[in-house]
């Protein structure tokens, strides 16, 4: 039996998520004693060969589409380069006067080959992620318009995670162009830092200057790195095995098997606030998992969650939730679209009609479209990602644009934005916002969307918020004790992270006891409450998807 | 003590003090023997456990299919064959493994029909490793007991001994048609059945024969779950195998009516359903002979009081849903 039937014979599930048995006490173990043992020479090669292993054991022969891009990247990253050392050299040997037009020359060269590039990449992920979508379209609009031609929908070949390495490639190729960092020569560097296995599933998306070096400077696993490594993983599974896999039933069946949507309104809101909460616990305890993972092998990878739902503005909210994806949208796409020079321009003379608010917002706002049309078409090819994507650009423009008539408002009503009250209420506000948000994110399309949505506020049924209900969804009064105190630690955890204590340090100077009895306590946690087994229903890692 | 060595030591310390845990948390949250507490996760499929020993002849296993689709207490009535439905939602085959053998260290029945959708059903690695764990160390199969054992704390225990009023079979009257217009088109094609199920059903087999059981492959109705893709390829295992199999779905006697007999657009039957495909696999059985007829033995006068009660069960049923 070939090692890709055993491991993946159920559809590939084995290993796609990092809380799974095979991953944590076959592939991970496995990793750290022959990583152990190598010789530091052969540890980044190791390092190397395991994520291609894992990656492999997970997509199979769609492999090909990492190597690709990997090998792209490369050879990219070094033509920039090449044109950039030429630009120089050839800058200095000429007269003063010439080098503006001779380094222009040089430079559009480079924002060509750039360009190369980037469409070389991301159509890649284009042809690969959305082209069912795109056919499905392009057919609804040619009967639409009476031509009787249809195209073939092609079947959707995805490989796992493309939509995360394929920005770690583009990045590394613009941050090259931009001089941020320079090309790498050693392909099996490049090549480690697009793939290492435990973000290659779902982020974060990473930066070539932020994990680069620490992935090829391999040195010995410290016993504290060990530890503190396999404490951030059992931390993460908490999250995802209490929480989000025991709403993964009352969520499911209410977006998904309730085909005729047969819930009222109440229950309606209720799934979307807890398929929020699913999403969060199940994406942030993943990163949690991969945080820790890298933490054993001595790698800090970037943080990708910051409390999100303390959020004040659905900005702020951004700046916390999935940071890695944001920042590389601000980096990537905002930046260089309202740094253009036609947008320099608009916003020189908007800023002299509108002033120095309004002004800035026409080149923002159409930065901002981008940025949110990108973003909502990055999560999934269908209409409802997209529209997920425009309301809160739309939510995020119309913050900008009141900002300066709310400061007014509270300047007249002697209202101080600092009050607890006050930050209160825009944490609870920007929390509806994101749940009304992830409902349409969730629901199985935009008509559902919508439909789920309306009935929120038409036939809300308070009635069936009761226990038999919950039951029949199968989310019993202890779950959501369990769910309840569960959040409860997270969230206070949170805050201890937020002011700075790392619980993890002060742990490790207390007694072993004291040090024993909380690790006990958690594991033993997860092992009683955790949702699995029976007739739960574990989620597959949900930004996997994406 | 150098600091390997000591930290080496803590590490076999802290995970033998772990197993130790598990093991006292093990001893604690596993049933009792023979309850249908016993699996808390599927209580109608372990209402089996409740029925006196050696009294059930004919056993179903499968997924939500099985007990949307066998009535035990009509082949009571027409042929009076003791049956069970050993059946839980999206039941996996190492579950129904499990649940033979609970069931068979109770009873000897002649006959274990497995119902065939659970063939397709797709599992990994992850979960035959856990539940292998589960039995090495009970928590990891029994750890959301929890919520019966507080139950029992706060006073409110449910009776373990309970037994299942309609033996595995559960009762739905909503009618949701289905679109039958491509349903078991004919095709030369076999879906592929997962290695790992077939390597289960094999155990499986191999079990309940070795215990005196015929074991016997069906497919009942369902637009959404059955093809012919799927009918060849079962076909071509059972033959491989030497099991007989019963396919309701090329079974025209049947006349499945997919606008009133299911009760999700052709996934599952409805009662109306349900009665059609239990009356063709009783009159299929009783041709073969192979099950005694108990009516009118007093040891199962209960199977006669239990039909009584689902008779009455039915009609309010039916007619509150506007089918009588």
């Amino acid at each position: 039996m070939q090692l890709s039937t055993l491991l993946l014979g159920g559809g590939g599930k084995s290993l796609t998520s990092l809380f799974s048995l095979v991953y944590l006490f076959v592939f991970l173990p496995g990793c750290i004693i022959v990583y152990t043992a190598l010789p530091k020479k052969c540890k980044k090669y190791f390092l190397l060969l395991a994520s291609y292993a894992f990656f492999w054991l997970i997509s199979s022969s769609l492999i090909i589409y990492l190597i690709l891009t990997t090998f792209s990247a490369h050879y990219f990253g070094i033509w920039l380069d090449r044109i950039g050392t030429q630009m120089r050299s050839h800058l200095a040997e000429l007269p003063k006067e010439e080098r503006k037009a001779a380094k222009a020359v040089c430079v559009s060269k480079q924002r060509r080959v750039l360009a190369l590039a980037v469409i070389l990449h991301i159509g890649l992920l284009l042809v690969l992620k959305y082209s069912p979508f795109f056919t499905t379209n392009i057919n609804t609009l040619l009967s639409k318009l009476g031509v009787s031609v249809q195209l073939e929908v092609p079947a959707a070949i995805m490989p796992i995670g493309i939509s995360f390495f394929t920005l770690q490639a583009v990045s590394y190729v613009i941050d090259v162009c931009r001089g941020v960092v320079k090309a790498e020569d050693d392909l099996f560097k490049l090549a480690l830092f697009i793939s290492f296995f435990p973000a290659i599933i779902e982020g974060p998306i990473c930066r070539y200057g932020q994990t680069a070096d620490q992935l090829w400077d391999c040195d010995k696993i410290q016993y504290k790195n060990l530890t503190f490594g396999i404490q951030r993983i059992l931390w993460g599974m908490l999250k995802k095995v209490v929480v989000a896999d025991r709403l993964n039933n009352f969520v499911t069946t209410i977006f998904d098997t309730d085909k005729d949507y047969s819930y009222g309104g109440a229950i309606i809101a209720i799934a979307a606030v807890l398929y929020t909460v699913q999403l969060y616990m199940d994406f942030s305890g993943s990163m949690d998992a991969v945080i820790g993972t890298a933490e054993i092998f001595g790698i800090t990878m970037p943080e990708n969650f910051r409390m999100p739902f303390f959020s004040r503005t659905i900005s702020e909210f951004w700046q916390r939730w999935h940071i890695s994806l944001g920042a590389w949208f601000k980096d990537y796409i905002f930046y260089p679209v309202t740094t253009s020079k036609k947008m320099k321009k608009l916003t020189s003379s908007a800023r002299k009609k509108l002033g120095s608010h309004y002004g800035p917002l026409i080149a923002g706002a159409v930065a901002l479209f981008c940025v949110w049309f990108c973003n909502g078409l990055w999560h999934g090819s269908a209409w409802s990602f997209i529209f997920f994507g425009m309301y809160h650009f739309v939510l995020i423009l119309t913050g900008n644009i009141l900002e300066p008539l709310v400061q007014a408002v509270n300047k007249k009503l002697h209202i101080n934005s600092g009050w607890f009250v006050y930050r209160l209420l825009q944490i609870i506000r920007t929390g509806v916002l994101v749940i009304i948000g992830e409902l349409f994110f969730r629901a199985r399309g935009l008509k559902a969307g919508m439909m789920l949505f309306g009935r929120i506020f038409t036939d809300q049924r308070f009635e069936e918020v009761n226990e038999k209900v919950f039951d029949k969804l199968r989310l019993d009064t202890y779950d959501l004790i369990i769910v309840g105190i569960t959040l409860l630690i997270v969230f206070t955890v949170s805050i201890l992270n937020e002011r700075g204590v790392c619980i993890r340090e002060s742990l490790a100077k207390r007694h072993i006891a004291l040090r024993w009895a909380v690790l006990y306590g958690l594991i033993l946690f997860i092992i009683v409450f955790g949702a699995y087994g029976g007739t739960y229903a574990p989620v597959d890692p949900m930004y996997a998807q994406f | 003590m150098n600091t390997a060595a000591k930290h080496f030591t803590n590490a076999v310390s802290f995970v033998a003090g772990l197993l130790l845990m598990l093991f006292l948390i093990s001893k604690a949250v596993t049933p009792a023997e023979g309850t249908v507490d016993n699996g808390v996760d599927s209580k109608d499929a372990n209402g089996i456990l409740a029925e006196p020993e050696n009294s059930i002849d004919l056993l179903f296993v499968g997924d939500s299919e099985t007990y949307s689709s066998v009535i035990p207490l009509e082949l009571w009535d027409k042929h009076g064959f003791t049956s069970y439905c050993l059946s839980s939602s999206a039941q996996k085959l190492y579950y129904a493994e499990e649940l033979i053998e609970a069931a068979l260290s109770r009873q000897r029945p002649r006959v274990v029909m497995l119902e065939t959708n659970m063939l397709f059903t797709k599992f990994n690695f992850d979960d035959s490793l856990l539940h292998k764990a589960g039995s090495v160390l009970p928590v990891f199969k029994y750890h959301d007991r929890w919520k019966v054992l507080l139950d029992g704390f706060m006073g409110e225990e449910t009776d373990t001994s309970e037994e299942s009023e309609f033996k595995g079979y559960r009762l739905y009257t909503k009618v949701n048609p289905a679109d039958a217009a491509g349903y078991m088109k004919p095709s030369d094609q076999k879906a592929a059945i997962p290695s790992r199920c077939k390597s289960y059903l094999k155990e499986i087999k191999e079990y309940c024969e070795e215990r005196g059981a015929q074991f016997i492959l069906f497919s009942t109705p369902s637009t959404k779950n059955a093809s012919y893709p799927r009918h060849n390829a079962i076909t071509a295992l059972a033959k491989q195998l030497g099991i007989e199999y019963i396919d309701l779905n090329t079974d025209k006697s049947i006349k499945i009516d997919w606008s009133t007999d299911t009760r999700d657009r052709g996934d599952h039957l409805n009662y109306l359903g349900a009665a059609k495909a239990t009356k063709a696999i009783g009159e299929h059985l009783a041709k073969k002979e192979l099950l005694p007829d108990h009516r009118g033995e007093e040891a199962y006068s209960r199977w006669d009081e239990l039909y009584k009660v689902f008779t009455k069960k039915v009609k309010k049923a039916l007619k509150k849903a506007g089918l009588s």
